[in-house]
């Protein structure tokens, strides 16, 4: 802790201008476009017509954001406990002695360096029907009635939350194992003298030594996996089909749309301004529930 | 964990891995074959290799669709955008992570808001802010506004990087009579420098990709950067149905970001497991 | 401590003060400049009329097809060889699909390009329906570029009227499509089927197809695509309009129609009668259209454009064919009632080289420029050129040669987007995969469109 005199004065020029940058090109804009969500606007004509909480009123009542709200939040609860779940395993496994750690680390995290645009098209093709891989190796190997429309309507999110955690693991993966790495092995040696077990080992040694990091991670996927979208809007082609619609992707369709030129800026914006709202509670909430005292070692 | 583990795990850990490994390299290998076919075999059979290597797609993506413009764009905004936020953020991180001052967690939350906001809110108020600033439609413009949309997260990841190193260090530098700004570069930013780095990976990868703001920020054909390439390339697919130049498209777009990472994991994780050493 | 706060605190107000007082310098400088600017054009401009009477100058085009697509080739050959003939020099750029998001602050900035184009569809709700765009009456009542005729002659029947407000024209056209059934003509040949009229025949030749164990039809599972069926069962038994009227009556009693009805219940018999290739709910976009080309079903709904997308990856010996969505007995629809759906041009209300840009127009629509769209299997908008029209889409051109009346593709309803979208679309996949039932289908529409109109 820096703790002598000076520190305060410290404050404006180390902060400062990243300060001046954040409000003038962040907030300022953010704020004039929540704005417009008083308002009822194409965003083309000079006329947008105030209507104060009416686009509120109406987006409580319409299913589609409640439908889409659902699927957001289903993405972030399952696609977390699987991303988390299945990055602890592979930190698990490339610590348990083999060889060729970085290899297999970078492998798993390379769908974080492709564009998101590359890999829908990729899964388009994986689960295509008719010449898919998933379609042909069950053929290939006999199981032909399990050959499934991956892409139809009743299973299309689910294969695109299968995509989400396949490339989003890695990136995870990264962070914990850079975390883990940091934690002295003479601490779990003494553990494993004194006959803990594994799971003891992980709970009482690994989880505490890493929480700082932990919750971060877990508080940046809550926000980063609220406001997916590319990856999203691209996974059934050009248009996305309404199974896959989750908020960001429904605020784009009402706001920006190609070739459904709905043009409704002003309640797209309202139903990003209940997005970030909610995102600001679980970054709020997450941060209390979080809080720990810092172990310094 | 150096604890000896049985055969058994190592070999299950192998299978695992390899699985899963193998998919993806598979994955990879398959996007970049396909740039090389033409478009009538690939549909024949999408999984064969090809018989014939086309590389006209490459071509038609470099020249046509213009992507070297599009490539010398983006090799200016990204790297710059990504130093200077590191400039930036940086120390504001510093102050906020280790000072104790009266309202530091209301501005360390104030920036972390940000994280919240979803850019399409931001789209059209940036735009006619840009223009009044008469920055608008240039690549200066466009890196401003990238720095300051990734400040929020890159001071939140990097002050949690700043937290966690002993303070004894700066403390012994101020004794020595260091001043502040000095210790800040010469002791916390070698130390964090694992922090800094991988920042600095997640904005290249996340600046490199981005196209929203791209596109409606920047006009001209001179100001386009990559993404927006691949963009466009992807559009005219769909009336066209050109996928193997789609695919050429791609590999150009993700091979330098993959080999950026290659290269630069390495070092990361050196950093990292010698900052643990030292314990 | 307060102090330090404050001291920060009033940094920051500073900092913006400044910034936004610089930005607002230099904005009243550049108004100051243009302003001079101005004058100074005004006193040449007047020197210039004195002398002729010739346009000159230049103009900006924001153009939907991206850079290096071959549309977009297309267009710069026409812009080469127009600043050749007539000096005025063309800015194109190319925002692709994003042209309207790119407009929209433009205009509201009140710097607008002076031409740009786009599909009439996405345009209207946009721009056209608040008559945001200039007239272009004069452009459609005056001559063509070589003086032989009236513009709005050459058009395909009743096109030039599409996305008039109040009858006053906005859009042009340059390019127009049609939708309809392609079907395999070496498979039909073969198998000695006559090209069909009306459902009762088409119906017979399907069961025919698969009774040899072939599939009748494919589809990309494009939402938007999967409405073709029920928009063209609808057309075909009730007459344009209808739909359409259904769609935006609040009351939602338009769906009380028998008409309506019968036609949800023809798609519902071909969803569930097998009549479509196996597993294509879990289509992606282009699956179907390969599909076809590659002979693995004889038929697939679809624009006019699929040749365009398609044509370098046919199978052996694979033929294009195409005939009109055929007549359903009883119904009051006609063969000679041809859809049209259009890409053409539009012109910013303010924009400030209006006149230049309409010479671009009219120079771009003469007939040796129009029909220079084949070569890329796509469609003039202008009829008369339907000899030089190649052997796979010939019989699209003799389709739209022969209207006597148009309709918009869907009914128009695609403009009404929201509805379109969040009403009718999800429904309407539901109802072509066999999901629900025709009557559940037309009691949902009925509830959901009434829900609509009353937020």
């Amino acid at each position: 802790m820096l703790v002598y005199e000076r520190n305060r004065r410290l404050v404006i020029p180390f902060v400062g201008p990243a300060l001046i940058l954040y409000l003038l090109f962040f907030i300022y804009p953010a704020v004039r476009g929540l704005w417009y969500s008083t308002l009822d606007w194409s965003g083309f004509n000079q006329t947008p017509e105030f209507i104060g909480f009416q686009n509120f009123i109406e987006l409580f009542q319409d299913q589609w954001f409640w439908t889409t709200l659902y699927r957001t939040v289903l993405i972030m609860v399952l696609g977390g406990v699987f991303i988390f779940g299945l990055s602890f395993l592979f930190v698990i496994l490339l610590n348990s002695g083999i060889r060729g750690k970085s290899f297999f680390r970078t492998v798993i995290f390379v769908p974080n360096v492709i564009a998101p645009i590359a890999l829908t098209t990729l899964w388009g093709f994986i689960l295509n029907y008719r010449f898919g891989l998933v379609n042909g190796f069950l053929t290939a190997i006999g199981l032909e009635e399990f050959a499934q429309p991956w892409m139809g309507p009743e299973l299309v999110f689910w294969s695109m939350l299968v995509m989400i955690i396949w490339t989003y693991v890695g990136f995870y993966l990264v962070i914990l194992l850079s975390a883990i790495a940091k934690i002295p092995t003479e601490l779990y040696e003494v553990a494993h003298l004194e006959g803990a077990n594994p799971l003891k080992m992980f709970t009482m040694i690994t989880i505490p030594l890493i929480w700082d990091v932990l919750t971060i991670a877990i508080i940046y996927w809550g926000i980063f996996s609220l406001k997916l979208f590319e990856i999203i809007f691209s996974f059934t082609g050009f248009i996305p089909k309404s199974e896959i619609w989750t908020t960001p992707v429904y605020v784009y369709i009402l706001g920006f749309g190609k070739i459904n030129p709905i043009y409704r800026l002003g309640y797209a914006t309202a139903i990003s301004l209940v997005l970030l709202v909610i995102v600001m509670i679980f970054v709020i909430v997450s941060r209390f529930v979080f809080k720990r005292e810092r172990i310094e070692y | 964990m150096r604890i000896r583990h049985s055969k058994a795990t190592i070999i299950i850990a192998y299978l695992v891995l390899f699985l899963w490994c193998s998919f993806t390299i598979f994955a990879l290998f398959w996007i970049t074959l396909t740039s090389l076919k033409d478009n009538r075999t690939l549909f024949q059979n999408v999984w064969a290799l090809p018989q014939e290597i086309h590389f006209e797609n490459y071509e038609l993506i470099w020249n046509t669709f213009d992507i070297k413009n599009y490539f010398k764009n983006s090799m200016i905004v990204v790297p710059i955008s990504v130093f200077m936020i590191l400039v930036f953020a940086a120390p504001a991180a510093y102050v906020l992570s280790r000072a104790r001052f009266k309202g530091r967690n209301i501005l360390l939350n104030f920036f972390v808001i940000g994280i919240g906001v979803p850019f399409v809110v931001l789209l059209i108020p940036l735009y006619f802010l840009l223009a009044r600033l008469h920055i608008i439609d240039t690549l200066f413009g466009l890196s401003i506004v990238y720095i300051s949309l990734s400040l929020p997260f890159s001071i939140f990841l990097l002050t949690g990087f700043f937290r966690s190193f002993p303070s004894e260090l700066e403390e012994a530098a101020a004794i020595d009579g260091c001043r502040p700004f000095q210790i800040f570069l010469k002791i916390v930013l070698p130390i964090t420098s694992p922090g800094l780095i991988a920042v600095s990976i997640f904005n290249f990868i996340g600046i490199w990709n981005e196209y929203l703001l791209a596109l409606i920020l920047t006009s001209s054909e001179n100001n386009r950067v990559l993404s927006l390439g691949v963009y466009a390339i992807q559009n005219s697919m769909q009336y066209s149905g050109n996928w193997v130049a789609l695919f050429a498209g791609i590999v150009i777009v993700f091979l330098p970001t993959l080999i950026l990472y290659i290269f630069m994991s390495e070092r990361i994780m050196e950093s990292l497991t010698l900052g643990a050493v030292k314990g | 401590m307060k102090k330090l706060k404050l001291i920060l605190v009033m940094m920051v107000i500073a900092g913006l003060v400044a910034v936004f007082s610089l930005a607002s310098c230099k904005a009243e400088e550049a108004v100051e400049e243009e302003a001079v600017e101005e004058v100074k054009e005004a006193v040449e401009e007047e020197a210039v009329e004195e002398v002729e009477e010739k346009l000159s100058g230049e103009f900006d085009y924001l153009c939907y097809w991206d850079k290096g697509h071959v549309n977009d080739q297309y267009i710069r050959s026409i812009i080469a060889e127009f600043e050749a003939e007539t000096g005025i020099k063309v800015n194109i750029t190319n925002p692709g699909r994003d042209v309207l998001n790119k407009i929209r602050p433009a205009i509201l900035e009140g710097n607008p390009p002076d031409l740009f184009d786009g599909h009439g569809i996405e345009m209207w709700p946009a721009l056209i329906k608040d008559e945001l765009l200039m007239s272009t009456e004069d452009l459609f009542t005056g001559p063509t570029y070589d003086n032989s005729g009236t513009m709005e002659d050459q058009f395909f029947e009743g096109i030039d009227q599409s996305w008039a407000v109040n009858g006053v024209r906005y859009f042009v056209p340059y390019n127009a499509h049609t939708s309809g059934i392609w079907y395999n003509k070496a498979l039909f040949q073969e198998k000695g089927f006559d090209v069909p009229t009306n459902w009762d025949d088409l119906i017979t030749i399907s069961n025919q197809l698969i009774a040899d164990g072939m599939t009748p039809f494919t589809e990309d599972n494009v939402d938007f695509y999967n409405a073709y069926y029920y928009y063209w069962f609808s057309n075909r038994i009730s007459g344009p309009g209808v739909f359409y009227d259904a769609a935006m009556d609040p009351t939602g009693e338009g769906w009380d129609n028998p008409e309506l009805l019968e036609a949800a219940q023809w798609v519902e018999k071909l969803a569930k009668g097998g009549y479509f290739i196996d597993g294509w709910e879990g289509y992606v976009w282009p699956a179907g259209q390969i599909d076809f080309v590659q002979a693995k079903a004889a038929m697939l709904l679809c624009g006019s454009w699929v040749v365009n997308e398609t044509f370098d990856k046919v199978a052996e010996g694979f033929e294009f064919g195409h005939f009109p969505f055929p007549l359903v007995s009883g119904g009051k629809g006609s063969l000679t009632d041809v859809e049209f759906t259009t890409l053409g041009w539009g012109i910013p209300g303010d924009a400030e080289n209006s006149e230049l840009a309409k010479e671009f127009i009219r120079f771009a629509l003469q007939p040796k420029y129009q029909v220079k769209w084949f070569d890329t299997y796509y469609y003039p908008a202008i009829t008369g050129l339907g000899d030089q029209a190649p052997e796979d889409i010939k019989d699209v051109v003799e389709l739209m040669e022969s209207a006597e009346s148009t309709h918009e593709m869907y009914d128009g309803l695609q403009a009404e987007a929201e509805w379109w979208t969040t009403v009718f679309l999800p429904l309407d996949d539901k109802l072509i995969f066999g999901n629900i039932t025709a009557e559940e289908f037309i009691e949902s529409v009925k509830a959901g469109t009434i829900e609509f109109h009353s937020k």
